[in-house]
């Protein structure tokens, strides 16, 4: 395994060509966004905040149900498998942290994520999904401490580190990480790796990882304002 | 991040905003006002956004984040809103007013409506009424007053025309209705305009219509003054 660092040497535009977005695309929902990373498409959208209808815990709080639609692919059943389930969790954990829950007490609101097409592997299938989900709550405007971006980066057995992989060198990379960052001091909100590194590696990545989020903050900014006029 | 952003550009949450520096506690005379989407942080001595939208600044140190979606903060129980019929239940009605939920509508709430005679609403149909609205439970609207007369309010005839524009011009343009007197002594028309940012309009003529929408579109666009969107709605007419 080689420790060599990719070095990003495509100027700052080209990320902007693998990251697509389309916001609204369901008009009944309160918040609404498609999010395309390479060869990678979510869809995700938001209801509330609304009354509250079940007798759930959330007394003085918000509320949060996040449902996540695989594609059905191999596995034949309807019902969600369990490593959906633990995505499920990690995004709720992600928007818990970030939402303004006391100001919606006696409250709820639904999201829904559908992944649509995932032609390489898990890194950058998560990476859409957080991105699709910090996107259509801004579409929705809820009140937010911070936005945030998730970043895929694979380790190839050849090329090193790379941020946002094509397909080919993803299904080609023995290890990934998912690195989730926040909007105002840029530092780390989530995590989420898998495969053989070690810290110093896995310290390369954040540091490559870091200004690829920026860029995609300045995409967010783009896209939103673009929805105005 | 370490870019302050200045007031009428585009924020997302957990930008840093340039307002005003912060006056001695003290100093009551010149406290800033906070509206909706901004926060003030003592620790660190900033303003941040939490909200996405763009900074305003609609009075002297009176700022907050308009986020071009109706929320429940720009709505408030009282308001008149237009509102378009989703469903008929059994006795009540369910309205889309924009809002993240449908509001409710009971069919007893038109005036003359008994048990026996509920008013003819369907869906498509458009509604003006009153809003009572609080964050927790679903919106409510009512097409009657307290004596039980409708006083405008109710079903609006479907020859006219709705349209959407921004919340604050359609608000502005509530209070400040010189400019619609003015096109009504040119040309008889009728309007209703929506706290939640939709006007419905109907004229004679198919083109006082299109005029009209032009001129309130123009104005929330670059506000413009009367004379100027008076020729322009002349020309209009003609064109």
């Amino acid at each position: 395994m080689t420790e060599t660092i990719s070095q990003i040497n495509e100027n700052d535009t080209s990320i902007f060509s693998c990251l697509h977005c389309k916001l609204s695309p369901i008009s009944k929902a309160t918040g609404s966004a498609t999010f395309t990373l390479n060869d990678s498409l979510c869809t995700c959208l938001l209801n509330g905040p609304g009354e509250l209808r079940q007798q759930q815990d959330a007394i003085n709080r918000l509320q949060v149900d996040i449902t996540f639609q695989a594609r059905p692919g191999n596995n034949n059943t309807n019902s969600t498998s369990t490593k959906d389930k633990l995505i499920e969790q990690w995004l709720e954990t992600l928007v818990r942290s970030t939402v303004l829950m006391e100001y919606y007490p006696r409250s709820q609101i639904n999201i829904v994520m559908y992944e649509e097409q995932n032609l390489s592997g898990e890194a950058t299938i998560l990476a859409c999904l957080c991105n699709t989900l910090c996107l259509t709550m801004l579409d929705a405007n809820l009140p937010m401490k911070y936005a945030f971006a998730a970043v895929p980066i694979v380790q190839h057995p050849t090329k090193g580190l790379l941020s946002l992989p094509k397909t080919k060198d993803e299904l080609a990379s023995t290890s990934y990480f998912v690195f989730v960052f926040e909007i105002t001091l840029n530092d780390i909100l989530a995590t989420h790796a898998s495969g053989d590194f070690d810290m110093k590696i896995l310290e390369q990545a954040i540091s490559i990882a870091q200004p690829i989020a920026r860029q995609i903050f300045q995409f967010y900014r783009q896209e939103l304002e673009k929805r105005l006029t | 991040m370490d870019i302050e952003r200045q007031i009428d550009e585009f924020v997302l949450p957990g930008d840093t905003i340039a307002l005003s520096t912060l006056p001695s506690p003290l100093d009551s005379s010149n406290s800033i006002t906070l509206g909706p989407g901004l926060h003030y942080d003592k620790y660190t001595n900033a303003f941040t956004s939490h909200g996405c939208g763009h900074v305003r600044e609609p009075s002297s140190l009176t700022y907050y984040i308009d986020g071009h979606r109706l929320s429940v903060s720009s709505l408030t129980t009282g308001d008149l809103i237009l509102g378009i019929v989703v469903r008929r239940q059994l006795e009540s009605l369910l309205v889309d007013i924009g809002y993240n939920e449908l509001a409710s509508l009971s069919l007893y709430d038109f005036e003359g409506s008994t048990k026996r005679t509920k008013p003819n609403v369907d869906r498509g149909d458009i509604i003006y009424g009153r809003l009572k609205i609080d964050g927790e439970c679903q919106p409510q609207i009512t097409c009657v007053n307290d004596d039980g007369k409708a006083d405008g309010m109710g079903v609006l005839n479907e020859n006219g025309y709705l349209f959407s524009i921004p919340i604050d011009i359609a608000n502005d343009l509530i209070h400040h209705d010189n400019l619609l007197q003015e096109l009504g002594n040119e040309i008889p028309y009728e309007i209703a305009i929506g706290a939640n940012g939709r006007i419905w309009i109907k004229a004679a003529a198919t083109r006082t219509m299109i005029a009209l929408r032009k001129v309130i579109l123009e104005r929330a666009k670059n506000k413009s003054d009367i004379n100027q969107l008076k020729t322009l709605f002349q020309q209009s007419l003609v064109s």
